[in-house]
């Protein structure tokens, strides 16, 4: 009992630490299909995995015994976002982000799951030039309990895209993020809070048909992501996430910024539980930068088998 | 400012600029918030008080409990503590003689073996009331907290047994009507048990402050008040789906049972409640409740009283 009060103060207060440094912060961020981008599909695809375990964990036990595959669940998110690259130069994008998934529990304890995302992005620049992006994401996530306060997991996400600019021709990328985490939870009646610091590894093949050639980049990162859900009815559910993203060591295309990238994403999320099986969402994000803008509105629609 | 494009993505953010500004959406969001909250804290806090029941006297009632509780791995079947204390309280308030024998918290498949060799014979109580709690598997074996695992009724089966007239036991596990078929624990072991869960159910745990599955509070007033009213004012706010059902019918059990029929009554009432409970709830967090007996039994009376 002491050791959950002293979790629950901890992830306490490392939120309300979170939130404080974040208004004094101020970060850039690289191109739209780096992997600086906090809206990249690959990471985008981790950080959903990783949402889901935190979802996943805090469901209802019950006395059943090890049994294989269990407790399946399907899921479907739809993302309509913008993106504003306020630097010179830079795209701002309205994209539609489509996801579908499936996980379940192996004997009882460990959360296996697969997502895939179909990402659709327009727009164009101040200069005048248009861009459009289309990007394949699949990730495959797991996550294992170590104890009733504490669980580790990872995901690892693949995703291929395209990138057409009427200026500079088109550019193909291939991107590869693997980002084990631990998560540290904690629920007061009503309030849940969940503490997930994660080490994100991204590397990107990217080529360029039009003119030849290539590049590639890699890039690791903290994301330290904190959430809070408070039922308010059994049917409806009101969470806020503040995920803080450090970029430790970046060899990227981009070289105009410096590595030490830091940032913030934000959101809230609203839950409703059509029926016991049935429960839908709807979710805003942005981030909290000074280069970089983004709006983004989520649906989700989830049942449980 | 780029254009927006036509097609979803543009009418989906004019819709939505439309209807948010920014600070307008988060001042919303906020107060919203704040609001839901403070709505949730001034909901009444008023309890429904339970029934007041007069024990029976000249009964002399024993009471054994068996569960498997603290698993690894994130498996604490934290609520079925609680369905004991609950079904241990219900005694007492219906009982002047309850003797509380014994209390076997995570045992060994051969401590399970001697605790059904310790249950008390017909010269030492008149009712002896068993209640088993475990993770339990589709063939009936049990999983013990220390990894090993046995088959309830091999134990059973081993242990030497003194037969009760009156042996009333509560199983409350998954998959609990796989006992059914064993002709040893009707015949030797349980006059009348009630069973969790059916032969390939899983049966879950409430969680009344959590508000998960179901806001017990609001679905089921009674057991909450009674949950309230008897038992320790700390207890832990989670529960076994068939010790909810136990605390709604003893909040409206007005006279307490005195033979194997009227328990088995009582065990009809239980059951009834889970089917009203997944007819309005739902069927997904809500087991079918079962009670067993050796031999035919005349039909309970009514549904609402013991005979």
């Amino acid at each position: 009992m002491q050791g959950k009060r002293v979790v629950a103060k901890s992830v306490a207060a490392v939120m309300v630490l979170c939130l404080c440094v974040s208004a004094a912060q101020a970060s850039s961020h690289d191109g739209m299909t780096s992997l600086s981008n906090p809206w990249n599909p690959a990471i985008m695809g981790a950080e959903k995995a990783l949402d889901r375990s935190i979802t996943v964990t805090t469901t209802t036990p019950h006395a059943g015994a090890f049994d294989g595959f269990s407790s399946w669940s399907a899921f479907a998110d739809y993302d309509s976002g913008k993106t504003n690259d306020k630097r010179q130069g830079g795209f701002d994008n309205y994209f539609n982000s489509y996801t579908v998934g499936a996980d379940a529990l192996y004997n009882n304890s460990t959360l296996w799951g697969f997502l895939g995302n179909f990402n659709d992005a327009k727009g164009h620049s101040s200069a005048g030039a248009r861009d459009a992006i289309e990007t394949w994401a699949y990730t495959l996530y797991m996550s294992q309990p170590v104890n009733d306060w504490m669980f580790w997991g990872s995901s690892f996400s693949y995703s291929t895209a395209g990138n057409k600019i009427n200026s500079a021709g088109e550019i193909d990328s291939d991107s590869y993020v693997l980002a084990p985490y631990v998560t540290v939870m904690t629920q007061m009646d009503k309030l849940t809070l969940s503490l997930s610091p994660s080490y994100v590894l991204g590397y990107q093949d990217v080529d360029y048909p039009g003119v030849g050639g290539g590049d590639s980049a890699l890039m690791g990162k903290m994301l330290l992501m904190g959430r809070a859900t408070y039922a308010v009815t059994e049917k409806f559910s009101v969470s806020a996430n503040l995920n803080y993203n450090q970029v430790l060591h970046n060899h990227a295309l981009d070289t105009e910024f410096d590595n030490d990238h830091r940032w913030f994403t934000t959101g809230v999320k609203l839950g409703y539980k059509f029926t016991s099986s049935l429960s839908g969402s709807l979710g805003y994000s942005t981030e909290l930068d000074s280069n970089f803008d983004s709006d983004i509105w989520t649906v989700g629609l989830c049942y449980a088998f | 400012m780029p254009g927006i494009p036509s097609g979803l993505s543009g009418i989906f953010f004019d819709a939505m600029k439309s209807l948010f500004t920014k600070q307008y959406a988060w001042s919303c969001l906020v107060l919203f918030i704040l609001g839901g909250t403070f709505l949730s804290g001034c909901k009444s806090t008023d309890i429904v008080v339970p029934l007041k029941v007069q024990p029976r006297t000249g009964l002399r009632v024993a009471f054994d409990s068996f569960i498997n509780v603290h698993y690894d791995k994130n498996r604490t079947l934290s609520g079925w503590p609680t369905t004991c204390d609950a079904v241990e309280m219900t005694l007492k308030l219906w009982y002047e003689q309850v003797q509380v024998r014994q209390h076997i918290v995570d045992g060994t498949p051969s401590d399970l073996a001697d605790f059904f060799s310790q249950l008390p014979g017909p010269e030492q109580c008149d009712i002896s009331v068993v209640y088993l709690g475990s993770i339990q598997d589709i063939d009936g074996n049990w999983e013990f907290v220390n990894g090993t695992t046995a088959k309830l009724t091999d134990v059973l089966a081993s242990a030497h047994l003194p037969q009760h007239p009156c042996r009333i036991v509560i199983l409350d596990t998954c998959h609990a009507a796989t006992v059914g078929g064993d002709e040893n624990w009707t015949r030797h072991f349980a006059a009348v048990t009630l069973l969790a869960s059916g032969r390939m159910e899983k049966t879950y745990q409430f969680e009344p402050s959590a508000l998960a599955p179901i806001d017990v509070e609001k679905h089921y007033p009674k057991a909450w008040g009674w949950a309230q009213t008897y038992l320790r004012p700390d207890w832990k706010k989670q529960i076994s789906y068939l010790g909810l059902m136990w605390m709604e019918t003893t909040a409206n059990t007005p006279v307490p049972p005195a033979d194997t029929t009227s328990w088995r009554c009582f065990f009809e009432q239980c059951r009834n409640r889970g089917v009203t409970f997944r007819q309005v709830i739902g069927r997904r967090w809500g087991s079918q409740l079962q009670s067993l007996t050796g031999s035919p039994e005349p039909p309970c009376l009514t549904n609402s009283g013991l005979p």
